[in-house]
C-alpha cells in the first residue's frame, strides 16, 4: 500500500475520502472529478455506495446532535469514534459535547 | 421531478434506493404526528434553503453562532424561530447544545415533540440533497402537499433517560409499561444503538430512519455487528465506516 492507503488502511480509502470530502463541501467539479476516480478504484457500483453511506451518515450525524444522544458503548464507539481517532479525524469526544 | 431520476447520473442505479428516495419525497409532504403536509413541505423547503443561506454562512464563520444576528435566507411559510432550528440543523450541526435546545423549548415555538418531527423532516430532506449532488444530478422537487391532519399521538411511555429529547424506554429502563411501544417499534431487537430511539417519541419517524437505514447502510440490528457486511454491496465493511467516520468528522459530529 502507498500513501492515503498506507494511512487508513483501507483499500482505496484516498479515493473514498476524496470523493467523501468533495461531496462534503458541495464543489460541483471536485465531485465530478473525484467520482471518476473513484469510479476507476471501486467500479460504479461502488460510488453509488459510498454516495449512500454519505446520506445516511448525515442523517445519523444530524439526528444524534439535535437530539443529544448518548454515544453507545462499545461497537459505536470502536467503530466510529475510535477508528476515527486513530485516522486523525478529530471527533469530538463525548465529554467535551457534554461541557458545551 | 418529484420522483427522483438518476438515470442521468451514469451510475447503475439501485432501484430499491430510488423507490425508497420516491417514498421519503411524499413523506416530506403529507401530514405527520405534529405537522400537516403543508407544514411539513416548508419544514423540506427551508431545509433545502439553508444550504445557501448568508446568515448560516457567516455564523459558521463566527466563533459563536449566537454572536451574529440576522434573517436567514429562503422561504418564510413558518415562524422565524422554528426557521432557524431548521438552519442550524442543517448547516452548523456540530455546534447545537443542550441550552440551545431547551432554549428552542422555552421560545415556546415549538414543543418537544414538534421538535423531534422537525428534526426527522429537515434531514431527510437534506440527505436526499446531499444524495443528488453525490451522484450528479438535480435536487428532486417537491412534491404538492397533500392534504390531511396530524395524528398527534404521543407515546405514554416516552420520558427523557439520558438524550435531550424523551424517548421510548426498553423493557429494562421503563417498567411494565414500556413494552407494547417499545416492541412495536423495534420487536425482539437484542440491542437499538442510540441512533434508532433517538426520534422515539414520534414513531413514524424512527420508521423513516429504519427505511433508510437499510439500503443505504445496514438494517439497525446488523449495526453492533462488525463482521456483519450488507450482501450485494460494492464496499466491504470497513471502505463503509471509513466513509462514515470522515462524513462525522467532517459534520463535527461525535456519534
Amino acid at each position: 500500500m502507498a500513501g492515503a492507503e498506507a494511512e487508513t488502511g483501507v483499500t482505496h480509502g484516498a479515493a473514498l475520502l476524496a470523493y467523501t470530502d468533495a461531496v462534503m463541501a458541495d464543489d460541483a467539479s471536485a465531485i465530478a472529478r473525484t467520482r471518476d476516480a473513484l469510479a476507476a478504484a471501486v467500479g460504479p457500483d461502488g460510488v453509488w455506495d459510498t454516495a449512500c453511506v454519505i446520506l445516511m451518515f448525515n442523517v445519523v450525524d444530524r439526528v444524534a446532535d439535535a437530539t443529544g444522544i448518548p454515544i453507545d458503548e462499545g461497537i459505536t464507539r470502536d467503530m466510529r469514534y475510535e477508528i476515527g481517532k486513530e485516522l486523525g479525524m478529530g471527533h469530538l469526544t463525548p465529554e467535551e459535547r457534554a461541557s458545551r | 421531478m418529484s420522483h427522483p431520476d438518476y438515470r442521468a447520473c451514469g451510475l447503475p442505479v439501485r432501484p430499491e434506493v430510488e423507490a425508497l428516495h420516491a417514498k421519503l419525497l411524499g413523506r416530506l409532504t403529507r401530514a405527520g404526528t405534529w405537522w400537516t403536509g403543508v407544514e411539513r413541505r416548508a419544514i423540506a423547503a427551508a431545509a433545502r434553503a439553508a444550504r445557501d443561506c448568508e446568515l448560516c454562512r457567516e455564523r459558521k464563520a463566527a466563533l459563536s453562532p449566537a454572536a451574529v444576528q440576522g434573517r436567514h435566507d429562503g422561504p418564510d411559510e413558518l415562524p422565524a424561530e422554528v426557521v432557524d432550528v431548521i438552519h442550524r440543523v442543517v448547516t452548523d450541526p456540530g455546534r447545537l447544545s443542550k441550552s440551545w435546545y431547551e432554549g428552542v423549548l422555552e421560545g415556546g415555538g415549538l414543543d418537544d415533540a414538534h421538535y423531534v418531527e422537525l428534526i426527522g423532516v429537515t434531514v431527510t430532506l437534506n440527505a436526499l440533497d446531499v444524495f443528488a449532488r453525490a451522484v450528479g444530478v438535480d435536487s428532486p422537487r417537491l412534491p404538492e402537499a397533500a392534504r390531511g391532519e396530524p395524528s398527534r399521538e404521543r407515546p405514554a411511555s416516552a420520558r427523557v433517560l439520558g438524550a435531550w429529547v424523551p424517548q421510548i424506554p426498553s423493557r429494562d429502563e421503563g417498567g411494565d409499561d414500556a413494552g407494547d411501544e417499545w416492541r412495536s417499534l423495534y420487536g425482539d431487537m437484542p440491542f437499538v444503538p442510540q441512533i434508532g430511539r433517538a426520534l422515539s417519541l414520534v414513531p413514524a419517524e424512527v420508521e423513516n430512519l429504519k427505511d433508510i437505514s437499510e439500503p443505504h447502510y445496514m438494517a439497525l440490528e446488523n449495526v453492533a455487528d462488525p463482521r456483519y457486511q450488507t450482501p450485494g454491496r460494492a464496499l466491504d465493511r470497513l471502505q463503509m465506516e471509513l466513509v462514515a467516520s470522515r462524513v462525522s468528522s467532517l459534520n463535527d459530529c461525535f456519534y
